[in-house]
């Protein structure tokens, strides 16, 4: 007879792992063993909360309480008051950060009370080693429906009717996808699952693989069973260990049980699942260089048509979703299309993951329904720039997508409203930029990204993307000029229309977002030889306000290479020749009497 | 087949379903810029130069690998087509050196081409260009990866014409190059030398490696007797340099400008080419009496053997021991003719023009030195040899002919037919046939082993017996067939194997041409060639003949294995 | 191979375990310093081991529960629906008495 009375939740998600949830896990195993509680009390390692900044996280069932950032050292007073005398440990419990009150259960966190996870229902609330755990969180139940009581069409009709689009980036309707896959004529068809997840910031892709890699498994077999595969590929990246062991044991598990193999679920449907791993190039989440990349090739895009719906892997009828779109598939199949589609906007259905980065309270992965506003993930999910600084941007859709300013804020998130906007969905990267950003360096950073990231094949990409950072570099350093933000322009275009696959033709996206919303920022580098933000350094120019100075010689002091000079309550000067630019002068007065 | 209705610049045009944009355009005579397609090649879509635009699409396509729809809009010229072909190209222009005036391939390059089709005034674009190295390495092929506008042309031309894979792409992004395995070179992998890549290169990234100035040095020293032998298929191309149509017999000119470079004899490969019918039919014969090392394989084309010593070693003993005609002229004419003439071989400078840039790596061969010295002082490819005509100020399409010295300017159409695949198969059947038969052949021609099929086969009535042969061009032909004599699905008696798709007159040292039926107006030139020869049959080449009995002695005496065969081995990939 | 009654079956098995995680019904011990002093823990432990035995649908947990030291051991029932009962004093005898009048209330958990 089970005695436990108490589960300890704790996060085993790579943002947790890095912070040190193996040495919390084990301190709190010895302190349960110590109290003689470890009979009652089990710990549980599971996958990502979302709440990564505050990791390590633990969580403490049956009441829930919600701790984070938690130490190895935490673990005696966590088990001795809580877990033995029943007492909370407020000092650890999570602080909203503006009104700074300790919030002791999950559920009442603002970072997740505006949440509503789908994709990440399991996440964090299950261990994912264990298959049972998945089974009792009525896990499989959506695949023995549909292969013992619906036809491939009836499954395919569902998932159109709930409206699920790719969550990979393009937005592509899933149903019409598996519909063509379908009708490919061949005995042989494939199910290839991308977590080829390659936005720098994104990771749900790798969350959902390590919080509920039996999810994606279930998504995978559906579509097996839908568009008659018997073979599914996971083509998950390298870097990504965590994800790839327990995907592992997951389909080992899984196969073991039978849920995965011949005759599943005594029908004639087999299915089996496969790991095939990438080192990380950017350009092999593009879906003909990712097949490229599983058949030994170099991962370079090939043009399409045709399709991998018709001809993909070994020239086979490939269907290729994303992780967090087979996510999304045994909840369709479990409850049914409509309860699906009651979530999200007319052209949106659903949810989608977001990856919350840059300069923002609560960093982490949120799961919002399509359709809440950028100020609502931002202020309400986010809590606001730290610091009390301005919003000044937020990027969407990663180094593909745009940069949207405060007025658009109101813009709901969905992949239609988000284009129209100027930006783009794209696999759900979210930064956020205050006052400090200079938008010309947030433009460079991202095309420095894929211009690296270019796989080279076509010229368009490969020769104009190292054009373009070369005339950005330019800009940022104070010898563009009003010519390159014409030829910038010129570039942007050509790169986006002839460019061979997605990468390239969305390359220019960052720019071409900055150029429209912030150009008076391009035009103030060029022009003014000035960057507002105060970010390029080749620009900056330190001097003292003297109205403002009060001659504390704070700046004087903190200056390393003894470039400040002046008599005490006498305004000070600085010397332009020995200033080195490093800032810690401004950083350090009082009276905000340096500019730069 | 179904036929597909579309609209290409307001015109109407109806092509088969399958069809691209690009052909369909050049149906209606719209010309289409490419750069990265070439019509014998894997569709690649890569450079986008050909981009087109489609009404209803959101980007431009490739119009090279875009297939036709029905009721599709094409525009192949509007503002944006145009912009953004132009910026494409300035692109690639503003990463090359743009050292046209010195450049190997000034006048014949697709990107100076293409830069004078679009009217490239100005490049907008400035910034970091590639400095690599130059890869000297190989003694056929020069790599300059700072011309190269990766295109792949010649990686898919190494990988799936040659199935060699001596170049390929590495690295990714502005870092992206064509190289060699480990970066070692060409010399120290697999390539080996065929020059194919240098055939479908579009810009000067890849050429022949130049021994004119050699040439040169060797016309203008006085102390040395500098003989030249010219191979078949030299005079079925040559023409094309100086603007005569293709398939052009050029024989007679070709004697003569050799004769005003300054050559002291002007010979015949195909003499050789004789000599090589005689030992290697001689070998066939004998290897058929005893059954032993069977089928045997011609040894002909230096891009074969090196191809068989790196990727079918085990083959090897069933190569023919025969040295190539070059190697075999070479080494008569520094030993049969410098007897003869009373020259010390150490004064003979041995030249031969070649269609062919393995020949260069095969006289390079050290135990290509029959005489002590080396068979062939210097290759130099047909493209080469215009060179120096041009430069030589010779108007070469106006010359008078003339004939090839005696004695080893003398041949027969079996000589002539090797520079085509299927000939030395063809010329080595009208001797051995005879030999066996004791009778003459009612019909020289054998045209069940002419064509331009990768792989080949016949059998032949000879002297009661069926004679199985095969016929292979091109590498990865060559490979396909061996692979079926490996797995037992086939069985031979005598195979051909040209390294060079058509043979010879396909070789990498040839004319530049994207026409993929140059090779039939090449080959029928040479066909042409043989029919009007007197002597058509090796064994009756009255030098042949001569120089068995006053020199040789007999076809595989123990003087013939000495100077005219050789032996192989098995070489590493990298 | 599994068939869909083993999958429901491990299911049902396994829900059990992991419904601390999603309690409805809640038997709360007063396990503060004083509780415990005054034998809370061997009162929680026995109603675990009872629930457990019964199968029902109730959780058991341990909280310090702010009640005057002469009522110790305090337990505290709270229902799904939110309603309340406080049994003071309590033995761990009682609380399997306690626990008995409250089984019809739980119920039990599916499969149990």
């Amino acid at each position: 007879m089970s005695l436990i009375r108490s589960h300890v939740l704790v996060c085993g998600g790579t943002g947790c792992f890095s912070s040190g949830c193996k040495k919390v896990q084990d301190a709190l195993q010895e302190a349960l063993e110590r109290h003689d509680l470890a009979n009652e009390v089990k710990v549980v390692e599971t996958g990502c909360f979302g709440f990564c900044k505050m990791g390590p996280i633990v969580m403490v069932y049956p009441e829930g309480a919600f701790y984070c950032q938690i130490k190895p050292e935490d673990a005696e007073e966590l088990v001795s008051e809580h877990l033995l005398k029943g007492r909370i440990v407020e000092r650890l419990l999570f602080k909203e950060p503006v009104t700074e009150e300790a919030v002791p259960l999950f559920n009442d966190i603002g970072f997740y009370k505006k949440q509503r996870r789908i994709a990440l229902r399991n996440c964090g609330a299950i261990n994912p080693e264990s298959i049972e755990e998945y089974i009792a969180h009525d896990g499989y139940q959506a695949l023995a429906r549909v292969v013992t009581r619906m036809t491939p069409e009836e499954v395919i009709e569902e998932v159109k009717l709930s409206g699920l689009r790719g969550r990979g980036g393009g937005g592509f309707p899933t149903g019409r996808k598996w519909e063509f896959a379908r009708a490919a004529q061949d005995d042989v068809k494939y199910v290839v699952c991308n977590a080829d997840e390659g936005d720098p910031g994104a990771f749900m892709d790798r969350s959902i693989l390590e919080g509920d890699p039996h999810s994606v498994i279930e998504g995978m077999a559906i579509a097996g069973y839908a568009i008659g595969a018997q073979q599914g590929y996971v083509y998950v990246r390298a870097e990504y260990p965590i994800a790839v062991e327990r995907l592992s044991k997951a389909i080992k598990q899984a196969r073991e049980l039978g849920i995965l193999g011949k005759n599943i679920f005594g029908t004639d449907f087999s299915f089996d699942v496969g790991i095939r791993l990438g080192a990380g190039a950017f350009v092999c989440g593009e879906e003909t260089a990712l097949l490229a990349s599983i058949e030994g090739h170099r991962g370079t895009p090939r043009p399409r048509p045709p399709y991998p719906a018709t001809k993909g892997l070994w020239g086979k009828p490939t269907l290729l979703n994303n992780v967090e779109t087979f996510v999304n598939v045994p909840y369709i199949l479990r409850h049914g299309p409509d309860q699906f589609a009651a979530v999200g906007t007319e052209t949106s259905k659903g949810t989608k993951v977001f990856a919350l980065a840059g300069n923002i309270n609560n960093t982490g992965l949120v799961e919002v329904p399509m359709g809440t506003t950028l100020r609502e993930i931002v202020y309400d999910i986010g809590g606001g720039i730290p610091g009390g600084k301005a919003f000044k941007a937020c990027q969407t859709g990663g180094p593909s997508g745009g940069c949207l300013p405060a007025d658009l804020l109101d813009t709901p998130v969905d992949y239609d409203s988000l284009i129209a906007a100027g930006s783009m969905m794209g696999s759900g990267g979210l930064i956020v930029m205050d006052e400090d950003n200079c938008m010309v360096d947030v433009a460079r950073f991202f095309l420095e990204f894929t211009q690296e990231e270019s796989c080279g094949k076509c010229v368009p990409c490969r020769e104009g993307t190292k054009r373009m950072l070369e005339i950005l570099e330019r800009i940022t350093e104070g010898e563009g000029t009003e010519a390159d933000i014409d030829l910038l322009e010129e570039l942007a275009e050509v790169i986006s229309k002839a460019s061979l696959c997605g990468l390239g033709q969305t390359a220019p996206n960052p720019v071409l977002a900055t150029l429209k919303f912030f150009r008076h920022e391009y035009e103030a580098h060029v022009n003014e030889k000035r960057c507002p933000a105060g970010v390029c350094q080749a620009l900056l120019s330190y001097h003292i306000i003297e109205a403002q100075c009060k001659g504390c010689g704070l700046c004087k002091r903190v200056c390393p290479v003894g470039a400040i000079s002046g008599e005490v309550r006498q305004p000070h000067t600085i010397d332009k020749n020995k200033c080195i630019k490093c800032g810690a002068c401004v950083a350090k007065c009082p009276f905000k009497a340096i500019s730069r | 087949m179904e036929r597909i209705k579309l609209t290409i610049d307001g015109n109407p045009v109806e092509v088969e379903a399958g069809t691209t944009i690009l052909e369909a355009a050049q149906k209606i005579g719209v010309h289409i810029p490419t750069l990265c397609y070439h019509p014998e090649l894997r569709l690649e879509g890569a450079c986008r130069i050909c981009v087109v635009e489609v009404e209803g699409m959101r980007n431009l396509v490739a119009s090279c690998v875009y297939p036709v729809a029905n009721n599709m809009v094409v525009k192949t010229n509007s503002e944006t087509v145009r912009k953004t072909r132009r910026a494409i190209l300035e692109l690639l222009i503003a990463n090359h050196p743009q050292d046209c005036l010195v450049c190997n391939r000034h006048g014949e390059c697709e990107l100076q081409d293409l830069s004078r089709q679009l009217g490239i005034r100005q490049v907008r674009f400035s910034g970091e260009k590639r400095d690599l190295p130059l890869d000297e390495s190989s003694h056929s092929v020069v790599r300059d990866p700072n011309k190269c506008v990766l295109c792949g042309r010649c990686v898919r031309v190494c990988q799936e014409t040659q199935a060699v894979s001596a170049i390929g792409m590495a690295n990714r992004g502005a870092a992206s190059i064509v190289t060699t395995p480990f970066n070692h070179g060409l010399a120290e992998g697999p390539c080996v030398g065929c020059g194919q890549c240098i055939n479908v290169c579009p810009v000067a990234a890849l050429r022949e490696k130049d021994d004119t100035e050699r040439v040169w040095d060797a016309l203008h020293n006085s102390e040395t007797h500098v003989v030249v032998q010219v191979a078949p298929a030299v005079r079925a191309a040559l023409g094309e340099e100086f603007d005569m149509r293709a398939g052009s017999l050029v024989t007679g000119k070709l004697v003569t400008a050799l004769r005003k470079l300054g050559f002291d004899q002007v010979f015949d490969t195909q003499f050789a080419a004789d000599v090589t019918i005689m030992e290697e039919g001689y070998e066939f014969i004998s290897r058929l009496k005893n059954k032993e090392n069977l089928p045997l394989i011609t040894s002909c084309s230096p891009g074969w053997v090196g191809y068989c010593e790196r990727f079918y070693p085990e083959m090897l003993p069933h190569v023919s021991s025969c040295k190539s005609p070059q190697q075999m002229f070479g080494a008569l004419a520094k030993t049969y003719y410098a007897e003869k003439v009373g020259i010390s071989p150490s004064r003979i400078f041995s030249v031969s023009v070649m269609p062919c840039t393995a020949k260069k790596t095969e006289a390079a061969r050290e135990e290509m030195q029959a005489s002590g010295y080396p068979d062939v002082d210097a290759v130099i490819t047909t493209r080469e040899l215009a060179n120096m005509i041009r430069e030589a100020g010779i108007d070469f399409a106006n010359l008078p002919d003339s004939e090839f010295d005696l004695p080893m300017g003398m041949s027969t159409g079996a000589g002539t037919i090797f520079g085509v695949t299927g000939g030395v198969m063809e010329a080595a059947l009208r001797t051995v046939a005879e030999v066996l038969d004791g009778k003459e052949l009612p019909d020289v021609e054998f045209q069940q082993v002419r064509g331009f099929a990768g792989v080949r086969e016949a059998t032949v009535r000879i002297a009661g017996q069926n004679v199985r042969v095969a016929i292979a061009n091109g590498l990865a032909q060559a490979s396909r067939l061996l692979e079926s004599i490996k797995a037992g699905e086939a069985e031979y008696h005598f195979i051909e194997i040209m390294g060079c798709p058509g043979g010879c007159i396909g070789g990498g040292g040839q004319p530049l041409s994207n026409d993929p039926e140059i090779r039939m107006h090449r080959a029928a030139a040479l066909y042409r060639q043989d029919m009007l020869k007197k002597i058509r049959k090796s064994h009756e080449n009255p030098a042949v003949k001569e120089l068995y009995r006053s020199f040789l002695g007999e076809p595989n005496s123990e003087k013939a294995l000495q100077l005219l065969h050789t032996h192989y081995q098995a070489r590493s990939r990298y | 191979m599994l068939t869909v009654a083993e999958l429901n079956a491990i299911r049902d098995r396994v829900r059990k375990q992991l419904s601390i995680r999603e309690p409805h019904h809640r038997l709360i011990i007063g396990v503060g310093t004083v509780g415990i002093a005054a034998g809370a823990r061997e009162v929680m432990v026995t109603a675990m081991e009872e629930v457990g035995r019964r199968g029902l649908d109730l959780v058991v947990i341990g909280e310090d529960l702010a009640m005057p030291a002469s009522d110790m051991p305090v337990v505290k029932f709270v229902s799904a629906n939110g309603e309340e009962k406080v049994y003071t004093k309590v033995t761990a005898a009682e609380v399997c008495e306690i626990i008995d009048s409250l089984a019809d209330t739980v119920g039990k958990l599916p499969g149990a």
